[in-house]
């Protein structure tokens, strides 16, 4: 069975080796980029099946790839916002630009594993 | 003057000194060296930074995998994993024998700490625990820099090493507070109960922010169960006290009334605020009169909580406070915050006051368009609403015409005559709708006209048909007559009215059985009289002058017969026995009128031009001589007294003007009038003091002294004491002292034998004599003393009588008075008190009294 491909876009190394290796465990195929250009030049040649991604990213914000990948590419790709708490404002106005779920720091991975095959099963 | 000599030249300022030329450039190389070193140490220290900086970053991204195999690893692995997981765990013990990869692993479990929570993070805890890395935690605490050791508390905390809590704890009143502060953080979060224990024993002060933060962390605590924090509202820290309720109202833990109310009066205005917080959050009822008694000593910022909280939980009774704070607070904020707090209790009980223009509010009337202040709608609510159709059709009793001006009458609008005509109803109760006839009580309001005159009775009353009219000398220039129509007799709600009918027991009014209600419109009538009292306003109604106008059925209406009811000399209709459903009746009954003598008189009805014109008073004017006469006449009146009947005499013969004779002879009255009080009051106030007990000064002394004093005391009571004393020497006999008894006792007998000798009438008059014998001592010893005192003075005349000789022509010395003396100071046996004694003392009589009064003295002074 081919393992659904996941992007995440997360500057924390840390964080997001520990939810690499806990995604990759889940079954999925990690593409990780550290920040905005990786993320966009993935996006440009790759179509993942679903995103998770961090709000604050250097060069390039979660806002925008959320509002790249709707209006931009036309994606209706599964995104999955990781923010830090309190972060309200954010929160909403990614969901008005078209974000499916939202997972607040600190993240639990296994939490985050079920939020993403969730989404998956949604499409 | 002659000028200095220049000592210097100018080319000796002008002339540069050598510089060596190896110096200048020793110090450049010098400068240029030094920068070389700079700009080396610089790059050196970059490079390094940086190459340690990659260095820890690629040892993280090395270790960041094997801590996620170690954070992720299941039991139920496969052979492989579980292979790859003991390969990874002998890597990572070979890792952790150097401090840098320690460090690198710990701040990788740190950050991640941070960033991931649920089961993952227990996980993370763990790990760091088998990884053995709290132990370098715990060789931070022992060392000396306090933000090493502060760091190892904070790594200990935050990886929830619950083993460290013993250790931490002793650094809860460390004096560098920045380890204090953690330490306090550490234990309230290694622990359930280190909030406790922290309360328990510090000692230092607790910051918000640090209140903050600690509230934070019990807040974010799993599982926390908080304990009853009112057991540290007795702390003597007082940081601890207001932490305590800082968590006493977040935690809704109202189980501390009685703790809340009292901290209310704390010194700390913190304390006391924070109480009247949670005061106010539990609605502690109880806690009001304590806020009232602290609010005068509190600051703006407390008197403003305590505000609040009296807005919050106070009633009605608390207004007066309010009021009393609004009214006396010179502070704005609180003046508001008071009447803010009114007008919580009470919405809107206070309206906005400040530039508010003043706008009479007028009312709109049914009808022609005309507008009426809202003042005069009262007066006409208040005004009888039945009338008789016939009446009003005809020659309404009321007269329609408006009162002239009254700012320009200075006559006394009491004089208002009102006439009130009572229709007999019965005749009319065929016609009577409910609505005509129901009784309002209302109605009646216009009752307190009947005027009494200035000495209390009830002047006159006047009962007339309309129109006629009985002149009277004090009467009244304007007349009101209303048709009052007896209601249909006991509706519905008669009973009822009757307890608010008991408060006018003073009405006159009478009436008779066949009295009966008239089916009369009150529309007409209601119109007729508010006319007629609009023009009246500023007047009650009780400075009016009544005539009730009776009419006995529907055919007395039609004559103009006027009855006029003469109270003056109290000669009272007899009426007869009233029916038992009839209102008026029951008035009368209820107000023992039934005496009250009627007097039919015609009376005509006054046109009405005439009575608009009595309506006007007539002005009155005094010329100078009469308003200096007035004026001096007040003030006499004001200030004089029976002196001034002279004067008035005087000014009574010299004057021509009759009223101010009048005036001058009332005032010549009155001050007789006021002497004769005088001196009536004087006679009984010496009949009160002839009259009054008999007081002996010694009582008074005897309450405040010693038994000595007493003894001492008792001794004088013979020479100086009269008849008053012997009332207090027989009180003494039941004194429980013994000694006292005894020498009350015998000062008794030589005070009796003493006043026996000069005044017997005195005593007798007293009942001594009663006394005496009630206590034993012998009328023998007064009556000896009589007769001995006689018998020496007929032994002496008769001795001057045998011999011819005559005594000098009153030689002083021989009319004083010479007797053996006991000195009573001295302490004698019972025995010899006992015996009976003829009274000795030297007397201090008119003739010989002072000299041997000090003789004696001086005697008694001696020894």
């Amino acid at each position: 069975m081919e393992k659904k491909k996941l992007l995440l876009a997360e500057d924390d190394q840390l964080l997001a080796s520990l939810l690499t290796f806990r995604l990759q465990k889940g079954g999925y195929e990690v593409q990780h980029s550290a920040d905005g250009k990786q993320v966009k030049e993935y996006l440009s040649q790759n179509t993942p099946d679903i995103i998770v991604s961090d709000i604050m990213m250097p060069y390039f914000s979660g806002m925008e790839l959320i509002a790249y990948v709707r209006k931009e590419l036309k994606s209706q790709v599964p995104i999955i916002i990781i923010s830090s708490a309190g972060n309200e404002e954010n929160v909403l106005n990614a969901f008005e630009l078209g974000a499916n779920d939202f997972i607040s720091k600190p993240v639990s991975p296994s939490e985050l594993l079920v939020r993403v095959a969730r989404e998956l099963n949604k499409t | 003057m002659q000028l200095p000599n220049l000592t210097y030249g100018i080319h000796t300022l002008i002339t540069a000194p050598q510089i060596d030329t190896d110096l200048l450039w020793w110090l450049s190389t010098f400068f240029v060296v030094l920068a070389l070193l700079y700009f080396i140490s610089v790059f050196f220290f970059r490079n390094k930074i940086s190459s340690n900086s990659a260095r820890i970053k690629q040892r993280k991204t090395e270790l960041a995998p094997m801590v996620s195999e170690f954070l992720f690893y299941e039991n139920d692995a496969d052979k492989t994993e579980k292979s790859n997981y003991i390969g990874l765990k002998i890597a990572i013990r070979d890792l952790l024998r150097e401090d840098f990869n320690r460090k690198i692993l710990t701040q990788i479990l740190l950050d991640l700490r941070r960033d991931v929570s649920g089961d993952t993070q227990k996980r993370l805890f763990k790990l760091y625990q088998d990884l053995g890395l709290e132990s370098d935690a715990f060789k931070k605490m022992e060392t000396w820099r306090w933000e090493v050791i502060a760091k190892g508390i904070l790594e200990l905390t935050l990886m929830q090493v619950e083993e460290a809590y013993p250790f931490i704890v002793t650094f809860i009143n460390d004096k560098r507070s920045t380890i204090r502060k953690q330490a306090e953080i550490a234990t309230i979060s290694l622990k359930a109960g280190g909030i406790c224990y922290f309360l328990d024993t510090t000692n230092y002060k607790i910051s918000e922010w640090q209140q903050l933060k600690l509230l934070d962390v019990l807040r974010n605590k799993e599982d926390f169960e908080p304990p009853r924090f009112k057991a540290w509202l007795t702390s003597t820290n007082i940081h601890v006290v207001l932490f305590a309720l800082r968590l006493i109202k977040y935690y809704n833990q109202n189980d501390a009334n009685a703790s809340l109310i009292e901290l209310v009066k704390h010194r700390d205005r913190q304390v006391r605020q924070q109480a009247i917080e949670c005061i106010k959050e539990f609605h502690i009822v109880q806690a009001l009169p304590t806020l009232k008694g602290v609010f005068p000593k509190c600051t703006v910022d407390t008197k403003l909580a305590i505000l609040g909280a009296i807005a919050e939980l106070g009633d009605t009774s608390d207004i007066e406070f309010l009021e009393t704070v609004s009214q006396r607070e010179g502070n704005f904020s609180v003046k508001s915050k008071a009447v803010g707090a009114i007008n919580t209790i009470a919405p809107e009980s206070i309206l906005p006051t400040e530039n508010i223009e003043h706008i009479t509010v007028y009312q709109a009337r049914e009808g022609p368009e005309r507008v009426i202040p809202e003042e005069l709608q009262v007066i006409e609510d208040s005004e009888p609403k039945t009338t008789n159709d016939q009446t009003s059709n005809n020659d309404p009793l009321v007269t329609p015409t408006p009162m002239a001006n009254p700012k320009k009458s200075d006559k006394p609008l009491k004089d208002i005559e009102v006439e009130v005509e009572e229709v007999d109803a019965a005749s009319f109760k065929d016609t009577c709708t409910p609505e005509v006839c129901h009784f309002d009580i209302s109605e009646i309001h216009f009752l307190p006209i009947v005027v009494a005159d200035e000495t209390g009775a009830i002047s006159q009353i006047k009962l007339t048909d309309d129109g006629n009219e009985t002149p009277h000398k004090d009467s009244l220039d304007i007349e009101f007559r209303y048709n009052e129509i007896c209601s249909d007799p006991f509706d519905g709600e008669l009973q009822a009215l009757i307890t608010e009918i008991n408060e006018l027991d003073f009405l006159p009014v009478v009436i008779d059985d066949g009295m009966l209600t008239d089916t009369e419109s009150t529309d007409v009538l209601n119109a007729a009289a508010s006319e007629s009292l609009e023009n009246i306003e500023g007047y009650s109604l009780s400075d009016f002058e009544v005539s009730f106008e009776e009419k006995s059925n529907a055919e007395d209406c039609e004559e103009n017969e006027k009855v006029v009811f003469d109270l003056e000399d109290a000669p009272i209709i007899d009426v007869k026995s009233p029916k038992v459903e009839d209102v008026m009746s029951w008035l009368m009954a209820d107000n023992e009128l039934r005496e009250i003598e009627m007097k039919h008189e015609i009376v005509p009805y006054p046109s009405e031009a005439e009575i608009s014109n009595k309506l006007i008073p007539e002005p009155v004017y005094y010329d100078e001589h009469e308003a200096y006469m007035m004026g001096l006449l007040d003030d006499l009146e004001e200030l004089g007294d029976l002196r001034e009947i002279p004067l008035l005499e005087e000014l009574r013969a010299e004057e021509s003007k009759s009223f101010i004779k009048e005036r001058i002879t009332g005032m010549i009255e009155k001050f007789a009038r006021e002497q004769v009080t005088k001196r009536n009051a004087s006679s009984n106030t010496d009949n009160e003091t002839a009259n009054l007990p008999v007081f002996s000064v010694f009582a008074d002394l005897f309450k405040s002294i010693d038994t000595e004093c007493k003894l001492i005391l008792l001794d004088e009571i013979v020479p100086v004491g009269d008849e008053k004393e012997i009332e207090f020497l027989d009180g003494l006999l039941d004194n429980p002292d013994q000694s006292i008894r005894n020498k009350a006792q015998t000062v008794l007998k030589l005070l009796i034998a003493k006043l026996s000798h000069e005044n017997p009438e005195a005593i007798y008059r007293k009942g001594v004599y009663d006394i005496v014998a009630e206590q034993g001592v012998s009328d023998i010893v007064v009556e000896k003393v009589l007769h001995d005192m006689n018998s020496e003075e007929e032994s002496f005349d008769h001795l001057l009588s045998e011999l011819e000789v005559s005594p000098a022509i009153a030689p002083e010395i021989f009319e004083i008075d010479f007797e053996l003396c006991e000195v009573l100071d001295k302490n004698y046996d019972q025995k010899i008190l006992d015996i009976q004694v003829i009274a000795i003392e030297v007397s201090s009589n008119d003739n010989g009294g002072p000299f041997f009064n000090s003789l004696r003295k001086f005697t008694k002074l001696f020894f």
